[in-house]
């Protein structure tokens, strides 16, 4: 690794790092506007242009508070599950691809951080730690609504984990991988996206794989414990969760947490099934600066309306029961994902014979 | 550089494995074990094994140790329902016996080397497709295939005894 | 693919057990509660079809398989079909047990049929890989099947101090593994023998791996585990634990020990069999003079006779490193295959034991107690008569088959002695333990005959109420004690029949 490239590196890091960052306040935003659309109602609008400003000021008012730590908590683990709700998610962005790339002579600036060729096990390592915040958090503050908070989280992450895993699996074996590159890698799917079928129907592996498409989207929902699988937190029976105890910055930093796994999420979403930076008429990946800039705005447009979609649900369906919820999770959706598996491998040995 | 790696790896995993074993909070045992499956991941990663890193994490880190989590909080033990501390004899023998073993396979791996004149036997690492998923899907159904079926045969074994043992009404 | 369906044929016999197992899986799953009587037969049918293959098999030489993975062999062959005699015993003697104690259900069978097709496979393996695995498929089995009868308090802990110990010896059976093949590269049995150098590693190996062996077949000083599981398993299981585990655990130790560390390497190897042998021995034959308990004294003799047959690995393991004395070479196979005698002699003496013993003297609770055979002679004189044969066959009394097996062991003992002593070997290590086992067979016959004095000269206690075995336990009663007479009267058929199976390990 040459230092020019480190140094790049470096800088891609914290880029990457600051947009996320950035993006919380946005997603707030969103959603806060959005619920009063759907509602119909106005939603703040006193602070800044639209309401804009809105996120800060409560940035802001977090900063500012007295910063408590109750006597009763385990203090190691309460002041260690805030940073661990954070981290997670930020780390796993290192593989997401959210550009295309810009040649300079011979230097290739690529936008994703790092092109692992077990990029997407890697991804699903780093998601499958995701709810060990929440047990930090829920019994970092030893009372029985945390604990109950957490319980459900790790129950919940690991049974849609699987289903998760598995709708990944068929897309991975859907992505072609005969020019040796590895179908592991996130680069490869997403090119693999690319262009169209009969020259106008665009090749997103929503459209290959749409059984794969509903179980990631269901699991995403579950893995970000939003409504309708909201058990971590739902104000009726568990006051806040796992955030229960948790005030001023330690707590904006758990909610933080929540909203970047969440555009973590939507990001996978795009790049698994929406084609990530790709445009299925343009050719994007050329190298040139237009289409590195253009890929990048693609893939943001792409994003935003997963992440719409991730509000809109919210407020639209009602939280499942908890019953339900498994047996949504191991009685429906990991027995799709397996048939999808097997579909997936027939489909793929008829198209090559 | 690379052995500056390795020694700070192994004194993380091995300081996060003796301080799992010696924690009477299973939380923080919990803790240590996610540290000590972290780093292993790392190592496998440094010997050019991606994948096994991966799964080390996806399995261990993922799976097995929310389980253990998810376990230790279902029970929601008191400390004085943990039990009575071992005492100090069973620790330092404990200890004692611990502490032999590591010397005797660092005396076994150390003088495997200098002592018989033999060399440890190379492995393809290095190469670009060692240990990578490819390489790995290749020996699961090449070479390993009938371990790799067993496997199957094993898990539903397990999952028939697990049923047949927990299940409120059969 | 077809290459693959071509390849995998002689192994049918292992793959009609787990389809026998699945298929009474789904049986168990899908049937009506009141038609559950049928299940055992599924067990039955299979095991019968799969000794069928197996025979087809015998005296067909060597069969490699899937790249080595697999070495069909007459040793494995002898073993597998030792594994389904105990699993077919096992069947039979269930029926109406399994009903009074509850749990006559799919998963039984199907639990007994994974644990019997992973011992055929353990029993075949010549990869350290599948070894490893078809060990995880018999032990994940048999700690679900020790906890069986789920309302007893005894069941659930024996089958949680079973797995917890069993977990820990298979941590480091799996360390041994990891170690020869840090050693060696290779995780073939065969290829293993071929590596030179790299010693203190392999040794390493060698030592974690005859831990993990120690375990399974319950030598001391790892046996703390059978009394407890064997105690508070159903009978049945218990007998299945006893022969069959034993038996897998067996074949897998003396093939990776004999092939992989053969000749010189036996210098490494004896002292610790050796040491192991004397304290098994001792110490099951001394605890179990204590016992009030039949199932916990059946346990501890268990364990001594583990110590009998590691008589024979140690006679091997002399005889190999000293393969320049004329003579010593030729004198391997009978002992090895006393040792598989010894293993056949045992499964029927056992099983016929814990059937007996499966004959309930209370409603649920299990003939445990000295007080439970009293005067069982009067009660029901078959049973009574049939035990007492049991009993003095694992004393080692002629004319049963007991004393046949030991006499083979302990013969080999003496004749490697010899051996030595003719070549001016002046080393009294094989006659000591030959002269020692002997010594501790004379303290079980107490033990053993103090139960069939109580059936015989006691009074019937008043408040047991008697039930009528099942068909299929007179069955096994009436079978097991013909074969141990069998096996008695008639050895040399038999005994050249487990020569050949030693054939395959030591020529």
């Amino acid at each position: 690794m040459s230092t020019l490239e480190i140094i790049v590196t470096c800088i891609k890091v914290l880029a990457v790092f600051t947009a996320l960052q950035m993006a919380v306040p946005v997603l707030v935003i969103m959603e806060r506007r959005g619920v009063s659309f759907i509602q119909d109602r106005v939603g703040p609008d006193r602070c800044g242009p639209f309401g804009l400003l809105q996120p800060f000021a409560d940035a802001a008012k977090l900063v500012f508070k007295e910063d408590i730590t109750p006597r009763h908590v385990d203090k190691l683990l309460y002041f260690l599950a805030p940073a661990f709700c954070l981290i997670v998610p930020t780390v796993a962005f290192a593989v997401v691809p959210f550009g295309s790339g810009i040649r300079i002579g011979d230097f290739t600036l690529s936008f994703q951080i790092a092109d692992f060729r077990v990029g997407v096990l890697y991804l699903l390592a780093i998601l499958s730690m995701s709810s060990f915040g929440v047990v930090c958090a829920g019994w970092a503050q030893n009372n029985k609504y945390g604990t109950l908070s957490a319980l459900r989280g790790v129950a919940q992450s690991v049974s849609y984990e699987i289903a998760m895993c598995l709708a990944v699996v068929a897309v991975v074996m859907s992505t072609n991988s005969d020019s040796g590159v590895s179908s592991t890698a996130m680069s490869t799917i997403v090119a693999d996206q690319g262009g169209t079928y009969l020259g106008f129907f665009p090749k997103w592996n929503v459209f290959t794989q749409p059984i794969a498409f509903f179980i990631f989207l269901a699991a995403m929902y579950a893995e970000t414990n939003r409504t309708p699988f909201d058990f971590v937190e739902c104000e009726q029976e568990l006051v806040a969760g796992y955030m229960t105890e948790y005030g001023s910055m330690k707590f904006s930093m758990l909610f933080m947490g929540e909203y970047i796994a969440m555009a973590l999420q939507s990001a996978l979403l795009v790049t698994f099934f929406l084609g990530g930076w790709t445009l299925p008429w343009v050719d994007l990946g050329d190298g040139s600066i237009a289409g590195g800039i253009a890929s990048v705005i693609v893939f943001l447009v792409k994003w935003f309306a997963v992440a719409w979609l991730y509000i809109w649900v919210r407020w639209t369906l009602p939280r499942l029961r908890y019953d339900k919820l498994m047996d949504l999770g191991w009685k429906a959706l990991v027995p799709l994902a397996l048939i999808n598996i097997v579909a997936t491998a027939f489909v793929g040995v008829w198209l090559r014979s | 550089m690379s052995d500056v790696m390795f020694v700070a790896l192994a004194v993380v995993s091995t300081a996060s494995a003796l301080l799992l074993v010696t924690r009477r909070n299973p939380l923080y045992a919990a803790l240590c074990m996610m540290v000590l499956f972290g780093t292993t991941a790392l190592l496998f990663l440094k010997l050019s094994a991606p994948f096994l890193a991966a799964m080390q994490v996806l399995v261990y880190g993922g799976a097995v140790l929310m389980l253990f989590l998810f376990t230790i909080m279902l029970l929601n033990l008191h400390p004085e329902e943990l039990g009575s501390e071992k005492g100090l004899t069973f620790k330092l023998s404990a200890g004692i016996l611990s502490a032999v073993l590591a010397i005797f396979l660092i005396y076994a791996v150390k003088f495997s080397r200098d002592m018989t004149g033999g060399s440890f036997p190379e492995l393809p690492a290095g190469s670009a497709a060692f240990g990578s998923a490819e390489s790995v899907g290749e020996g699961i159904f090449d070479a390993f295939v009938l371990p790799f079926e067993l496997v199957s045969v094993l898990i539903v074994a397990a999952v028939a005894g697990a049923i047949v043992l927990t299940k409120k009404k059969l | 693919m077809e290459h693959l369906i071509a390849e995998m044929k002689p192994l049918s016999p292992v793959l009609i057990v787990f389809t026998g197992a699945l298929a009474a899986l789904l049986a168990g799953v899908f049937s009506k509660k009141e038609n559950s009587y049928a299940l055992p037969y599924i067990g039955i049918t299979t095991v019968a079809f799969a000794f069928v293959a197996l025979l087809n098999y015998w005296g067909r030489g060597m069969i490699w398989l899937l790249q080595g993975a697999i070495r069909i062999d007459s040793f494995g062959l002898y073993i597998s079909a030792i594994i389904l005699i105990a699993c077919l015993i096992t069947f039979l003697a269930s029926i109406g047990y399994a009903k009074r104690l509850g749990f006559e259900h799919g998963e039984y069978i199907s639990l007994l049929l994974f644990a019997s097709g992973g011992m055929m496979l353990l029993a075949m393996s010549a990869d350290l890989v599948t070894l490893f695995l078809s060990l995880e498929i018999m032990s994940i089995s048999i700690y679900a099947l020790a906890g069986m009868a789920r309302h007893r308090q005894k069941c659930n802990e024996a089958a949680l101090k079973y797995f917890i110990l069993g977990a820990f010896s298979t941590a480091f059976l799996l360390f041994g593994i990891a170690l020869i093949y840090g050693a060696t590269a290779s995780t073939k049995i065969h290829a293993i023998a071929q590596v030179q150098g790299l010693k203190p590693l392999l040794v390493a190996g060698l030592g974690m791996l005859i831990v993990g062996f120690g375990f399974k077949v319950g030598a001391a000083p790892f046996h703390v585990w059978v009394p407890d599981a064997y105690e508070g398993a159903p009978a049945t299981v218990t007998g299945f634990m006893a022969v069959a585990v034993k038996a897998a655990g067996f074949a897998a130790l003396l093939r990776v020990i004999l092939i992989a560390f053969p000749g010189t390497w036996a210098e490494y190897w004896w002292p610790v069999f050796w040491a192991v042998a004397l304290l098994t021995m001792f110490l099951g034959n001394i605890i179990a003079v204590f016992q009030k308990n039949v199932k916990r004294m059946l346990a501890y003799s268990g364990i001594a006779h583990t110590g009998y047959i590691l008589i024979g690995l140690v006679s091997l393991g002399i005889a190999g490193s000293e393969p320049y004395i004329p003579g010593m070479k030729a004198l391997m196979n009978p002992i090895a295959g006393g040792m598989l005698f010894y293993l056949l002699a045992y499964t029927f003496m056992t099983l016929g034991a814990f059937a007996v013993i499966s004959l309930a003297a209370r409603d649920e609770d299990d003939l445990e107690t000295l007080d439970d055979f009293s005067g069982l002679s009067q009660r029901k004189p078959v049973v009574a008569l049939a035990m007492a044969v049991f009993l003095i066959s694992m004393a080692g009394v002629p004319p049963f088959g007991g004393f046949i097996a030991k006499f083979y062991v302990f013969k080999g003992a003496i004749d490697v002695q010899g051996m030595l002593l003719a070549s001016g070997v002046k080393e009294y290590h094989a006659l000591a333990l030959a002269i020692l086992g002997i010594i501790t067979s004379m303290f079980s016959v107490y033990y053993y005959l103090r139960v069939v004095w109580f059936m015989y000269f006691r009074e019937p206690l008043e408040d047991r109420p008697s039930v009528a075995p099942s068909w299929g336990l007179h069955f096994v009663i009436f079978a097991s004690s013909v074969a141990i007479v069998v096996l008695g009267i008639l050895p040399s058929g038999f005994f050249s029949v487990a020569s050949r199976g030693a054939e395959a390990l030591v020529r």
